[in-house]
Formats: structure tokens, C-alpha cells, sequence
């Protein structure tokens, strides 16, 4: 069952904190964060945040289409890493 | 991977229905590189004799191609190629739309910031749900470089030279 909109989405108060103070200073500082249960506002959009997924920070650029998603999704924990010809051959800048 | 004459665009995962066609998974951003490939080579990954074969038919279902190879008419011969990839040659490579860069031409290329500092090596790159990221080798570290304009900021594939813009503490995230 999902979260009660009543509620309004989850959002660890520090990380919002921080991110707002950045908009305000408009500062593009990476923030580490370990909480990945935290649900991706618009205002994050246009910043990088680094994801811990248990063993290192990933770094995720926040795009508006991750809007409402939770930020661990973005950051996985298990990573298969293909071997050789497996890998992916081609790899988008995103816009 | 410079030195790996094909470049895979895709994997055989299955056989699909039972005419020898097959299923194949995607290992590009850019599926008609391979809707639009008629002449490729059937590659295990590790020899250097691939063989070459024919795409009679190709279509894109779910993320997924569904291929029909030349010569394969049955759901015996398609279980054989099962593992196997679809690829071509580095020099048959189709030019690929603004944006999209093959891996094998950005293996070994410097990766260096707007004010000349020297970060790394691009040597590969990880998948990630959101954009990928870069993997940049400097000495024993390596950094997350995220393929997303805002911070990748020119690549030039014949100088071999991409640069980048990193926000404040990108590249102190690097991992040893």
C-alpha cells in the first residue's frame, strides 16, 4: 500500500536542509547522503547527490523524470558487472 | 577494450517462437544500429573467428530484439546460438546520432576539467538506472563520472579527449 498523500512524501529533513540552503546560495555542491529512502522533490533537480549503496557514493545527477522516485533507486546495490563483449557498447550523454 | 576487434551490439538470450528466430538483449542506447544492420558476425566474446552471418529480420519488442538470421530456420539451431553476440568490426561501425559515443572509441581517452586539470583515463562504464557513469582511472583511483550533459561537457573522439565540468566534490568521491 502506498504512502498517505496526507503525509506528503518522505524526505530526510538534514538532506532537504541542505539541498534548500544550496538553492539558496546557489551552490552545485555533491552531498553525500546515506538515505536512501528519501523521495526525490523537485527542488533537488540540477544537483548531484551521491547515493551510498552500501560500499561506495554513487553519484546521481537528479533529472525531473526522477521526481517522486526514492533515491536508492538510483543506486544500486548489487551490481552485476558484465564481462568483455557483454558490456554495453554504446553509452548516451543524457540531456 | 580498443584492442577487441568487434564490438558486441547484442546478446542471443533465447530462441523466440519456432521458426529460428531469436531474442536478443540490447547493449546499446541506439536500437537501430542493429534494426539497420544487415551483414554482422556471430562472436562468442573471446576468439578472434567470429562468424559471419545475415539478419534477414529484425524488430524491437519491449527493449528487446527479435531477430531472424539467415541459414537459422529451426528452434534447434536457435538454442545453439543461444550466448552468443550479434556484432561488427570497429571499421563498420555505423556513425552513431549527437550524443551517443561507442565505448571502444572512448577507451583510453583523457578526461580532463573546462580549466585543463588532468582527472583520468576513461576506461569503461558502469550502468546505472538514472544515466551512466563514466569510469575514470587516475594512478590507483577511480572516479563516477554521470554521462549527463550538464557535467560532461565535449567530447572529441578523434583528439580522444572529453571534458568535463565537475560539481564541488565530484571527484572527491573517487574510490581506490
Amino acid at each position: 500500500m502506498g504512502r498517505s498523500v496526507k503525509k506528503g512524501p518522505y524526505v530526510d529533513l538534514t538532506l532537504l536542509e541542505r539541498v534548500e540552503e544550496m538553492n539558496r546560495s546557489r551552490q552545485k555542491k555533491v552531498l553525500k547522503t546515506w538515505s536512501r529512502r528519501s523521495t526525490i522533490l523537485p527542488e533537488f533537480v540540477g544537483h548531484t547527490l551521491a547515493v551510498h549503496n552500501g560500499k561506495k557514493f554513487i553519484p546521481v545527477y537528479i533529472t525531473e523524470n526522477m521526481v517522486g522516485h526514492r533515491l536508492g533507486e538510483f543506486a544500486l546495490t548489487r551490481t552485476f558487472r558484465a564481462h568483455g563483449a557483454a558490456q554495453k557498447a554504446t553509452t548516451e550523454v543524457k540531456t | 577494450m580498443s584492442a577487441r576487434p568487434l564490438v558486441a551490439l547484442a546478446q542471443v538470450v533465447r530462441p523466440h517462437g519456432r521458426r529460428g528466430e531469436v531474442k536478443a538483449r540490447l547493449l546499446t542506447d541506439e536500437p537501430a544500429l542493429l534494426a539497420d544492420l544487415a551483414d554482422c558476425a556471430l562472436w562468442d566474446g573471446r576468439g578472434d573467428t567470429p562468424e559471419p552471418c545475415r539478419i534477414q529480420q529484425c524488430r524491437l519488442v519491449r527493449g528487446a530484439a527479435i531477430v531472424a538470421l539467415e541459414g537459422v530456420d529451426s528452434i534447434e539451431a536457435a538454442e545453439r546460438l543461444v550466448g552468443r553476440f550479434l556484432a561488427v568490426s570497429q571499421e563498420a561501425l555505423a556513425p552513431l546520432p549527437g550524443g551517443i559515443f561507442y565505448a571502444a572509441h572512448l577507451a583510453g581517452a583523457r578526461v580532463v576539467t573546462e580549466e585543463g586539470l588532468e582527472v583520468g583515463v576513461f576506461v569503461g562504464l558502469e550502468e546505472a538506472p538514472g544515466h551512466d557513469l563514466w569510469v575514470v582511472k587516475a594512478g590507483g583511483r577511480e572516479h563516477l563520472i554521470p554521462a549527463v550533459a550538464e557535467i560532461v561537457r565535449r567530447v572529441d573522439v578523434a583528439a580522444r579527449r572529453i571534458t568535463i565540468r565537475p560539481p564541488e566534490g565530484l571527484l572527491e568521491l573517487s574510490s581506490p
